[in-house]
């Protein structure tokens, strides 16, 4: 685990977050012989508590290893009043971040992704191009253990994946057939995640339960190698450490560290010449906000009054197909079996902009079977026994094992109304003020949406489906967190530099999604990696001349 | 953990066998203990679903089975959720109604990684290749700002 070496009293560095931003940017810069400390909020999982190979697996999910921390409420979760947001945040608090429950989808972001403004007149561009973070991107799929299949017509030319395709089963083969009829775009499914064994990664055994925790240790996640193998070079990582405040120095205009709760309730105190943010896109802001000084009245580095604004939520949506044949509909990875970029880039004729990733998914277990179990079922003149008894049955044997699906993701343009603030009531466990999320999903993403989810329904119907079910933007949904601090080259329209860089303070950076200024229709740990790889690189480069407290 | 008298175990298979029958080869809730061990561990499980459960049970206690959950699905639709949560969960980890509907759990199956998949032996990943490249390049606009 963690090094057991006292944290210096001042770092060079001191990353908040150990994700997978917070956890390359540790790799980096420890491997490049600077003094590391990483403070996170949660502690280390252990991949055999985690439920995807127990009968409990689909029960567990309801609770315990749901992905909102308002539906865990675990003492190491914060909570976030939703209260006005049209999509529940999810996250999770542990060693390795949200990686260690996300799907391992491997989607980067396209070239149109960063050129937005220039291409279709909204949003904005950002400071560097696809073509700029492409060899960084390479770089971080070989750390990741990437599995896929090279060639994708959908991007440009690029090297190699690690390790082989998984397989695609029977899901990914139906689905693929589909869009093979008629014409479209598809690709075997790149993952986060080896098909051999590779750097210390088990190989993939298609449990399909990654966005539980991978039972296997299979699926990438920080804490499985890569921060054992930097504390064997001096990183030191501090878990249960709750970040209250950045400390703000007025005379010298630097960050010099941070206060922190431990577990046992204690506040400390770490110092650092250089702080990096990785706390997430709610958790980020929360912090910048909570660390008020007379220079920052309204939040640390929050002279443009953009912290906390321009929350981007993926619109999500879920169109599944139900066919005649047995597909082990169960089986993983899950993971993407196989994606589309068919409609991806805009096309204005469509009656809206940007456009949307499918991720060709398993449908799960039988509790899945229907999407959802309980009262929701019943609307107007319904009654239980439309949906349960012999009718129960004759639903699980008509859509288990026999559902492929297409898990949609939308590009959500910026609008400052989306937001995160600081709840004037709400509080964690350490009594640190929690935040609020304010966010309205737009008529954008509606049209995107429903566009969407009737070119996935001819796809399903394609492919042979004898029945579809569509459910359009799920409020349980917030995987993808995005904006709430990003970088641009205007400080008046921007918080961070194109280096992720304040502003406002030359030794505090922002190096998670909150730095993301548009936020495509792609998963973007892929993008966020890739980017963050280049971000260390620059301030390894550069190091002799950085800023620091 | 609560304790649940015999009596309301009693109850609960009622409306359990209500919700989930048996069924050609499908076994009934109660054939396979979901009122008993199979209700410990659902709820040992899903504590949060303790109290609306119970609800619903005491809800639809001396009522006709019927009549007495289409009353809980409107009026106390929590608590209807956490009686068919801990219904079909519990149903679903015996070995009796797995086998039934034929899941045998998120089972890890094995696979060759260097076996050719059908989708390039049958041409249809070529078809895509031979379609082109679909996305929108931007190089040009480097080229613009000069």
């Amino acid at each position: 685990m963690a090094s057991s070496a006292k944290p210096p009293k001042e770092a060079d560095v001191l990353i908040v977050g150990s994700g997978p931003s917070g956890s390359v940017a540790a790799k980096m810069l420890t491997e490049a012989g600077m003094s590391v400390v990483t403070l996170e909020q949660g502690t280390w999982f252990d991949p055999s508590d985690y439920p995807g190979d127990k009968k409990e697996y689909e029960l567990a999910g309801g609770k315990q290893w749901n992905p909102s921390p308002n539906v865990r409420d675990n003492e190491r979760d914060y909570p976030i009043n939703t209260t006005e947001s049209d999509v529940e945040p999810y996250m999770q608090s542990a060693v390795g971040g949200s990686a260690t429950i996300w799907g391992g989808h491997w989607v980067p972001f396209l070239p149109s992704d960063f050129k937005v403004r220039s291409l279709d007149g909204v949003a904005v561009d950002w400071p560097f191009d696809y073509y700029e973070i492409l060899p960084h991107l390479e770089a971080v799929e070989q750390l990741i253990s990437a599995s896929g299949t090279q060639g994708n017509p959908g991007y440009p030319p690029q090297a190699a994946y690690p390790t082989p395709q998984i397989p695609i089963g029977k899901v990914g083969m139906k689905l693929a057939e589909g869009m093979d009829k008629l014409g479209w775009h598809w690709w075997p499914g790149l993952n986060g995640m080896p098909s051999i064994p590779w750097q210390g990664q088990n190989p993939c055994a298609r449990r399909g339960t990654c966005m539980f925790g991978c039972p296997e240790a299979a699926k990438w996640s920080p804490d499985l190698v890569l921060f054992k193998q930097i504390a064997k070079s001096g990183h030191r990582l501090i878990a249960g450490a709750r970040v209250r405040t950045l400390i703000y120095d007025e005379a010298r205009g630097r960050v010099t560290g941070a206060l922190y709760v431990d577990m046992n309730g204690r506040e400390r105190r770490q110092l650092a010449k250089i702080v990096i943010l990785c706390a997430n896109t709610i958790g980020t802001p929360r912090i910048l906000l909570n660390s008020t000084s007379k220079s920052f009245p309204d939040g640390l580095a929050n002279s443009s009054g953009l912290v906390g604004k321009n929350l981007m939520m993926h619109p999500f949506g879920l169109v599944m197909g139900h066919f005649d044949e047995d597909l082990e509909s169960w089986r993983g990875p899950s993971g993407q079996l196989i994606n589309t970029l068919q409609f991806y880039e805009t096309d204005e004729k469509r009656g809206f902009l940007r456009g949307a990733k499918w991720g060709g998914m398993s449908a799960g277990g039988p509790l899945s079977a229907k999407g959802f179990i309980g009262a929701e079922v019943f609307g107007g003149e319904s009654r239980v026994e439309d949906e349960w008894g012999v009718n129960w049955h004759k639903m699980i044997e008509e859509k288990f094992g026999r559902t492929a699906l297409w898990a949609i993701i939308g590009e959500d343009l910026p609008e400052e109304s989306n937001r995160v603030e600081i709840d004037p009531d709400l509080v964690d466990s350490d009594g640190i003020p929690a935040p609020k999320v304010i966010y309205k999903t737009s008529e954008n993403s509606k049209r995107l949406l429903d566009f969407h989810a009737a070119r996935a329904v001819e796809s399903l119907e394609a492919a042979g489906a004898h029945s579809t079910s569509v459910m359009p933007q799920m409020r349980e949904s917030g995987w993808h967190l995005l904006g709430t601090a990003r970088l641009g080259t205007d400080p008046q329209d921007s918080v961070l530099d194109q280096y992720g860089r304040s502003h406002d303070v030359p030794n505090l950076y922002v190096w998670d999604l909150s730095a993301f200024p548009t936020g495509a229709g792609a998963n973007p740990t892929a993008t966020l990696m890739a980017v963050v790889h280049r971000q260390a690189t620059q301030m390894i480069k550069n190091a002799r001349n950085l800023e620091a407290a | 953990m609560p304790t649940y008298s015999d009596a309301f175990r009693s109850h609960y298979a009622a409306l359990a066998d209500f919700l989930i029958p048996a069924y050609e080869n499908k076994p009934s809730a109660s054939s396979v203990g979901v009122h008993l061990d199979m209700m410990d561990e659902a709820l040992r499980i899903r504590p949060d679903q303790e109290e609306g459960f119970r609800r619903a049970v005491e809800f639809c206690e001396g009522r006709e089975v019927s009549e007495a959950l289409n009353a809980l699905a409107k009026e106390d639709p929590a608590a209807f959720t956490a009686l068919t949560t801990i219904t079909t969960g519990g149903y679903m980890m015996t070995d009796e109604a797995r086998q039934a509907v034929g899941y045998p759990g998120q089972d890890a199956a094995p696979y060759d990684p260097t076996e050719t998949p059908e989708y390039v032996t049958n041409g249809m990943l070529q078809r895509v290749i031979d379609r082109g490249p679909i996305f929108r390049d931007t190089r040009h606009l480097n080229k613009q700002r000069g």
